[in-house]
């Protein structure tokens, strides 16, 4: 969309306004009050106690319990993941037992004692249990954690003294996204971290430490973006396609206008706004015709409550012309098949070209003419949802012309610049603020859908909107992992030497490009000839995009499944094979600037005992086939430009930073950071993080990157600062000091990466095709761990999340409508408490001299190896490889059959 | 995922929520522990206008033995059935079944009634009610009627209770020989297929060894609902009392019914070999049982 018909809505909006003002500022038919409030629900009068507190309070019967702790005792604490009974988000006790509030009606608490997370502490004496959460580190973004808290409390209330498996079993309903299951279990265990660092630690670098903002996360004091309640806020809702691909026809917004309470009803017809980072190389408008994937908005309203704003959706009459779909990304090629966009459905290079995105170097031919053998294999991999705790919200408020919105982002200074640009307004008229908030793992990079539309019902509406998906939105109307055809040709000499490497993939995209769909992986690996060729193809699936590590852990679980079977088929050990064959440039070409990664395969193999574990697979047929297999994966730690702004004040250094800390501790990492550059303690340091008001730019949470550019910022700001100190020769007394940094530092002609491989030892299940992992260790080089407690967390977590990836995550469609038929957590099978196995972590630290001390990233890598060294391990075990994602029970028997 | 308006109201007893049941004029619900009809309230799927609470009234709650009859209350929770030590240590195939349910919330909230009048193909007691040849006891506008849980699940979320009933509650000989085994959806613990064998033995001598005189065996989570493997219940009668024995009866348990779930946690043909394989295990599982 062009900046003139942008500006033209926003011309517009004062008609707007009033058109749809008019509806409810007159007497409806049913003769309800003109003020617009809607007709008054049922209502029960009900006595409880809340935290020993009694309450006596009117109830509206539709209520449950947790929209009267949140909305109504102003208790937020306790958290809505899914408002289904699925996620634990919202558990709380309800006469001392763990209950999912979201799927009680609030009248059934009545005469009862409902305990929320706000009742652990007495007083300002945190719960042991809290404690042990914060010294173990158990929250990692926090959201989950009030439901993990109570859970675990249940347990120990009814048993001091529980088993690993007696606590797995408490807490098997509360899901964390993060996956930081190893922690909370050990926290209720009692069994304290066990970190050090392999570098001696500087002052505060290097040494485990929790996170500074720990208390908030374990106490529900800390504000999450729905969480926030302003004066005279609205509701918003939204309509979502229901089909794949449809020309909508029709919407009749009539009586929804008419019911009393309702504020606002956007559609295309009146809301032309586009949402510029939803989309890179088509214009993607808040509300599309046609719609293109089953959950596109269609409209949304804005209304007094919750429940008015849902009724109203029910009376928006849509009509749609449904269109030919094509959901797999290699069909959408074909010809005669529809156009999802315009044009064709190769999604464009970067030049316009509609071509794949191709690399190559060297001669194809000559490398499989040199080839002994020759493995050609496809692997295809599925759509895999972020799925983060904290589904997508919006806060949006105008004072005048200045927006203020709460948005659970991953870069504050992005969202005001996606905001500003895509409303057409000043950045400086948009403040975005983020406090907390509940996980991303890349799809809350920049601005949101769900931001536009919250702040375009404001402004309509005059008056602030709140705006959160439900689960099963988020799942559909957001992003997931990219799926990926991959098919390889790869050729090796007898003596194990690649001689040729041929990727040919195809990434489905959705019907927008977000992300690169890129394939990675192949660059893991030294051959003298080598082509890639991908094709990011627009689909009527959802939209893909970033999901931490993006690219890679499809791609390098095809690409490392294509080298076992090489070193197999040339009856090689993997482990030898793979060091043969590792990459030492990056692409043959350029140096890293330091390079761990054959280390992190001898060590990881020395500590699982590799030598005397691994065999070649024999075809045996026991009912439970044992098996391991390994993988090792990369990540570029790359540089960023970020700002840091440090102010000394009587002794005290805050540290302004634009980060959100997304559940990584980012700003326990960079408190760290500042405390050891100026030599002070990190009690004396004070971080100001998450409001673009009060804080400088930064590139924001993506790319695992935040370490290093933030970090440098400090480092940077903080030399200032002390020669600002020493000019003052001793006379600094009471003088307040600032300064501040915005390095954007390079690696010119060096690639700078992080390294890992992983050790796993699984057993097969042949009867029932269950794959259980039996023992899990991640090799991890991130330069130096600043902090090492909360670093291992992340590897944790994300080898976890990997697991669910290889074993049973997946957004599954209904072929032959288009529909998903399982967007949920329990739909889509994302990992529990039961689960999650004890990921075993150790980090090689080398000295790197471009990250801050040395730090290189932590947050992306984990996930990256696990499936393939899932796969090669099933193979290891059976002597079969399952080539498609998730390597289901069914799968498993199928391949076995 | 917010529900309809509706009217709450609470019952005193069995008679006051009858009566009130019957004033809705077939537009309301009753209410227990929730946990399926609120989420479904949230979908919209069911939208009463008014609900009433059942899950005061005190007569519906307990378990208790009466004459060689165990009787459970149709408000009884999960947890309060899986943590029963009448229940553990007379019929202990039935507070296995509900410690299996889902996760501690579930089982804090969930009631024996609520599930059985949601009738879940993939839940778990019906599997076990089928293998316990157990009653339900409904009240209806004309008085008490009990259905054999053989007759009562018919067919996807449909039992024998009429609009106007409730589940007052179940009864059933206890059983020791019995067990049940389940593949569960991992994230929900739903049955994809759940299989419930209760065993009657005939004792051995010593010159004879002990045999399966007869057995019930109900199968949940891979039909449309909860059924008996009568065909297997044929071939493990007269059977020798040994694993062996107990593996072979339920050689092709899978193959023998004619309409089997396809879904996205198992294929059909998934299902039919898990049937074959959890049939075996609660056969196994209740040999297990047999005191030594």
């Amino acid at each position: 969309m062009n900046p003139v018909s942008r500006r033209a809505f926003l011309k517009s909006s004062v008609a707007v306004t009033a058109a749809t003002t008019f509806p409810r500022t007159r007497l409806s038919a049913a003769g309800q009050e003109p003020d617009g409030v809607p007709p008054a629900a049922p209502q029960t009068t009900i006595s409880l106690r809340v935290n020993s507190e009694r309450h006596t309070l009117e109830v509206e019967d539709r209520w449950t319990l947790v929209e009267l702790l949140r909305d109504h005792l102003q208790l937020t604490g306790t958290k809505v993941g899914c408002d289904r009974g699925e996620c634990g988000a919202c558990t709380v006790h309800l006469d001392g037992m763990p209950v999912y509030s979201c799927s009680q009606l609030a009248v059934w608490a009545d005469g009862r004692e409902v305990t929320t997370v706000e009742g652990l502490a007495d007083g300002v004496h945190l719960d042991p249990l809290q404690q042990a959460f914060i010294d173990g580190d158990g929250p990692q973004c926090g959201f989950c954690t009030s439901g993990q808290l109570m859970s675990a409390k249940a347990v120990v209330m009814t048993n001091p003294n529980p088993t690993e498996d007696e606590v797995r079993q408490g807490m098997a309903g509360n899901i964390c996204r993060c996956s930081n299951y190893n922690r909370y279990v050990a926290a209720v265990m009692s069994r304290p971290p066990q970190q050090a660092s392999r570098l001696d630690p500087l002052a505060t670098v290097g040494v485990s430490h929790p996170r500074i903002d720990a208390r908030e996360r374990v106490t529900g004091l800390a504000q999450y973006t729905g969480d926030v309640a302003v004066p005279d806020m609205l509701y918003a809702r939204v309509i979502r396609s229901p089909h794949p691909h449809a020309r909508i026809t029709r919407i009749d917004t009539t009586h929804a206008l008419e019911m009393p309470g309702v504020h606002v009803v956007l559609t295309r017809q009146q809301c032309d706004v586009t949402w510029s980072s939803g989309d890179s190389h088509n214009p993607r408008y808040l509300f599309n015709n046609p719609v293109r994937f089953v959950g596109d908005p269609v409209a949304a309203v804005a209304a007094i409550d919750r429940h008015t704003a849902e009724a109203a959706l029910k009376v928006i009459d849509v009509d749609y012309e449904p269109l030919d779909f094509v959901l797999d990304h290699e069909e959408a090629l074909l010809s005669g098949i529809v156009e999802v966009q315009p044009g064709g459905n190769l999604s464009p290079r970067r030049d316009g070209e509609r071509l794949p995105e191709i690399y190559q170097r060297g001669d194809l031919d000559v490398g499989f003419a040199a080839s002994d053998v020759i493995v050609e294999e496809t692997y295809v991999s599925k759509h895999h949802n972020n799925a983060q705790m904290e589904p997508r919200s919006a806060v949006a408020q105008w004072t005048g012309d200045q927006l203020t919105l709460w948005s659970p982002t991953q870069g504050i200074s992005n969202t005001r610049r996606d905001m500003a640009r895509d409303l057409d307004i000043p950045p400086e008229r948009v403040r975005v603020i983020c406090q907390y908030m509940g996980g991303g793992f890349g799809n809350k990079n920049q601005n949101q859908d769900s931001d536009l539309i919250a702040a375009v019902l404001a402004r309509e509406a005059g008056r602030p909107v709140k705006l959160e998906l439900t689960r099963k939105e988020d799942f559909l109307g957001v992003h997931g992992r990219w799926p990926t055809t991959q098919h390889y040709k790869i050729g090796a000499s007898r003596d194990g030497t690649l001689q040729a490497l041929q990727l040919r993939g195809y990434s489905g995209m959705g019907p927008h490009r977000k992300s690169s769909g890129g394939i990675a992986g192949i660059e893991l690996f030294r051959c003298p000839n080598v082509r890639r060729e991908v094709s990011p193809v627009y689909t009527n699936m959802t939209v893909a995009a970033n999901f931490r590590g993006p690219a890679y852990p499809q791609g390098v679980w095809g690409i490392e499944s294509v080298m076992d079977q090489l070193a197999h088929e040339l009856a090689i050990d993997p482990l030898d094979f793979h060091l043969h064959n590792l990459t030492r440039e990056y692409n043959d070409e350029t140096p890293y600037t330091s390079w761990s990664l054959r280390e992190c395969i001898t060590e990881g193999a020395d500590r699982f005992d590799w030598a005397n574990r691994w065999r070649q697979p024999n075809g045996r047929t026991d009912r439970v086939a044992r098996g391991v297999g390994m993988a090792i994966g990369m990540f570029a730690a790359r540089l960023g430009r970020s700002s840091a702004v440090l102010r000394l004040e009587q002794n005290h250094l805050w540290l302004h930073i634009g980060v959100t800390d997304i559940g990584t501790a980012t700003k326990t990492a960079m408190a760290q950071i500042a405390a050891e550059a100026m030599d002070m303690n990190l009690t004396d340091v004070t971080v100001v993080w998450g409001d673009t008001d009060q804080c400088p730019y930064s590139v924001g949470e993506s790319g695992s990157r935040t370490t290093t550019h933030t970090g440098h910022a400090i480092i940077q700001a903080a030399e200032d600062l002390k020669r600002q100190i020493a000019a003052l020769n001793g006379a600094l007394g009471d003088r307040p000091l600032i300064a501040q940094a915005t390095p954007e530092p390079t690696i010119e002609g060096m690639a700078r990466y992080a390294s890992a491989a992983h050790f796993v030892e699984i057993e097969v299940d042949t009867e029932l095709g269950g794959i259980a992992v039996m023992q899990y260790l991640a090799m991890h080089e991130s330069g130096r761990i600043i902090n090492p407690l909360t670093a291992e967390s992340q590897i944790k977590g994300g080898v976890t999340m990997g697991i669910g990836m290889a074993l049973h995550e997946e957004l599954v469609y209904d072929r032959a409508t288009g529909v998903p038929v399982n967007p949920g957590y329990y739909g889509a099978k994302v990992m529990t408490h039961l689960d999650a196995p004890e990921i075993e972590v150790h980090f090689i630290e080398p000295i790197d001299t471009f990250g801050p001390y040395s730090a290189k990233n932590v947050g992306e890598p984990p996930v990256i190896p696990v499936v393939a060294a899932i796969g090669n391990a099933v193979f290891n075990a059976t002597g079969r490889r399952i080539k498609e994602l998730p390597m289901t029970r069914t799968r498993v028997v199928e391949a076995l059959a | 995922m917010i529900p309809s308006n509706f009217d709450y109201q609470r019952a005193q007893s069995v008679d006051d929520a009858l009566t009130k049941l019957a004033a809705s004029g077939g537009t309301g619900k009753v209410i227990a522990g929730g946990h399926s009809l609120v989420p479904m309230m949230k979908l919209r799927l069911h939208e009463p206008t008014t609900l009433i609470d059942i899950a005061r009234i005190g007569e519906l709650s307990g378990i208790r033995e009466q004459d060689g009859l165990i009787e459970i209350g149709a408000n009884t929770v999960h947890h309060d059935v899986a943590t029963s030590s009448l229940l553990r240590n007379n019929c202990p195939i039935i507070a296995e079944t509900a410690g299996m349910i889902g996760d501690p919330q579930v089982r804090n909230r969930g009631t024996l009634g609520g599930s059985l009048a949601h009738a879940d193909p993939a839940a778990d007691y019906p599997a076990a009610l089928l293998a316990l040849d157990a009653q339900i006891q409904l009240q209806g506008p004309s008085g008490t009627r009990e259905v054999a849980a053989t007759d009562f699940f018919q067919g996807l979320f449909t039992v024998d209770l009429a609009d106007n009933e409730i589940i007052t509650a179940v009864r059933f000989t206890p059983v020791q020989v019995a067990a049940y085994a389940k593949l569960y959806q991992r994230a929900s613990r739903f049955a994809i297929v759940g299989v419930a064998a209760a065993l009657v033995i005939n004792q051995g001598s010593m010159l004879r060894k002990p045999t399966i005189r007869s057995s019930r065996i109900g199968l949940t989570g891979a039909a449309s609902h909860a059924l008996r493997l009568t065909s297997v219940e044929e071939a493990v009668a007269g059977q020798a009392a040994t694993a062996e024995a107990m593996a072979q009866a339920a050689q092709g348990a899978g193959a023998k019914i004619d309409d089997i779930n396809a879904d996205l946690h198992a294929s059909e043909a998934y299902r039919r070999a898990m049937i074959q394989v959890f049939t075996t295990r609660a056969l196994q599982g209740a040999l297990a049982r047999l005191p030594a």
